[in-house]
């Protein structure tokens, strides 16, 4: 038998960190502005390479996360919608 | 990173098929995050050795800059000081002039060690920051790197597109006119092919990818994506940071989810008299209750024990909808429908399973 235990709530917090997340590595943006910190050798662009060659694993990373965070709050608030619904059909609460 | 988000997952109460979906979908994320995570902490040591190897190299040359700089302004001073003897008729010879002669060659002396330091300083960087590449280079040779191909493909579409902006410069040079259309050309071709190679890069494709099903969803992560890295200052429009088309994208698509996060926040906090949490998401509002006439109460009772029955006779029912929502159900979630439209959406998934079978 399949058994639930749902704090809507916190899915939908969840969610809101997912998508915090998601946004954060979406916009991780490009580093070349700050390399020249590093003088004038070879190592501000290796150190770019490091930061930033990893985009595409961090964009679908970034897009899994903005999705499951987008589930996650659209599911707590079915969630919300069923325990609503049914304490109104149980309790006849405002319409 | 890993922990993080499994800190975050198990601190929501989500027990049920949906959350084990989830669950499972969201244990594929921590993989990258934790490489990149030990990308960025494994370079930590040798940026601080670089740094102090850096800043060893700015001290000295500045100091041997200095002596060098001063030792030549005496060297100079000393000079005009023997020309003018010299013009004077003082022979070379003469033990002022030998004296000042000697002087300079001291000053000569310190100038080309201060040469010397200031050379020597700098390979002892240039060494520090071989080694400092050697090191980066290698932490960035793992799983998660970009292939090859896909960053020749992004270099190609920034340079293309680049270059197309050449035909902005039309009116003036008509010249730049063919220089922007092959640029462009180019641009779009790499964009194709990341597009098709790697899925990244079209509005659809992105509204795809990320689950965006409902159109008013992807509107609105569309038009936010597009203001991204930007904001309006009180001197007008000021770029905040440089943020590609495709990081615009996903970031529009957290974006809009974070606003529907808001609204359901809302929801949380202060429950609508004449709403839902689903209503304020964009979707149906749950119908409020019939009258509560006696035929109605009877009717509504017959029809949730014939809800029941089915839902006992399908007893797979949830079980098929959680593996219809890991094949592409995720409307259910995306277009915030009602838990009824969310039914009527898993049984077209588990049509379109069957059909697929």
């Amino acid at each position: 038998m399949t058994t639930y235990r749902v704090d809507a709530a916190e899915v939908a917090a969840l969610g809101e960190s997912l998508a915090d997340l998601a946004e954060a590595l979406a916009l991780m943006g490009d580093p070349e502005p700050d390399l020249w910190a590093l003088g004038p050798g070879s190592a501000g662009a290796a150190l770019g390479e490091l930061v930033g060659g990893w985009q595409l694993a961090r964009l679908r990373t970034a897009e899994q996360l903005a999705l499951l965070g987008e589930a996650a709050v659209s599911a707590g608030g079915l969630y919300l919608d069923t325990e609503s619904g049914v304490r109104r059909s149980l309790t006849g609460g405002p319409r | 990173m890993s922990g993080v988000l499994a800190t975050m997952r198990d601190g929501a109460v989500w027990d049920g098929p949906a959350g084990s979906a989830f669950g499972a979908r969201l244990g594929a994320a921590p993989g990258v995050l934790d490489a990149a995570a030990r990308r960025l902490v494994a370079a930590v040591v040798p940026l601080r050795a670089l740094a102090a190897a850096l800043e060893d190299a700015q001290h000295v040359a500045e100091r041997a800059g200095r002596e060098y700089a001063d030792a030549e302004d005496e060297y100079v001073r000393l000079e005009h000081e023997a020309w003018r003897l010299v013009s004077s008729g003082t022979s070379e010879s003469d033990p002022l002039l030998l004296a000042l002669r000697e002087r300079q060659r001291e000053f000569a002396g310190t100038m080309e060690r201060a040469r010397a330091r200031h050379t020597a300083a700098f390979a002892e960087f240039h060494e520090a920051d071989r080694h400092c590449t050697r090191i980066l280079r290698a932490l960035a040779d793992d799983g998660i790197a970009d292939p090859w191909g896909y960053r020749g493909l992004q270099a190609a579409s920034e340079a293309g597109h680049g270059v197309g902006q050449a035909g902005l410069l039309g009116p003036v040079v008509p010249q730049s006119r063919g220089i922007g259309l092959v640029g462009e050309a180019v641009g779009t071709a790499a964009d194709t092919a990341l597009l098709v190679g790697y899925g990244q890069g079209s509005w659809s494709q992105m509204g795809t990818s990320a689950g965006l099903y409902a159109v008013g969803f992807a509107g609105g992560s569309l038009a936010k994506g597009a203001g991204v890295g930007a904001r309006m200052g009180s001197e007008g429009v000021e770029v905040l940071s440089r943020v590609s088309a495709r990081e615009r994208l996903v970031a529009g698509a957290a974006l809009e989810a974070r606003r529907r996060i808001s609204a359901v926040r809302r929801g949380l906090d202060a429950p609508p008299r004449r709403a839902t949490p689903s209503a304020m998401l964009g979707g149906p509002p749950v119908p409020p209750p019939p009258p509560a006439s006696l035929a109605d109460r009877v009717r509504r009772a017959a029809e949730a024990a014939r809800a029941r029955a089915r839902a006992a006779a399908d007893a797979a029912f949830l079980d098929d909808w959680t593996v219809a929502t890991a094949v592409g159900t995720r409307p259910m979630y995306a277009s915030g429908v009602t838990l009824r439209a969310a039914a009527a959406g898993g049984q077209k998934a588990v049509d379109h399973r069957d059909r697929t079978r």
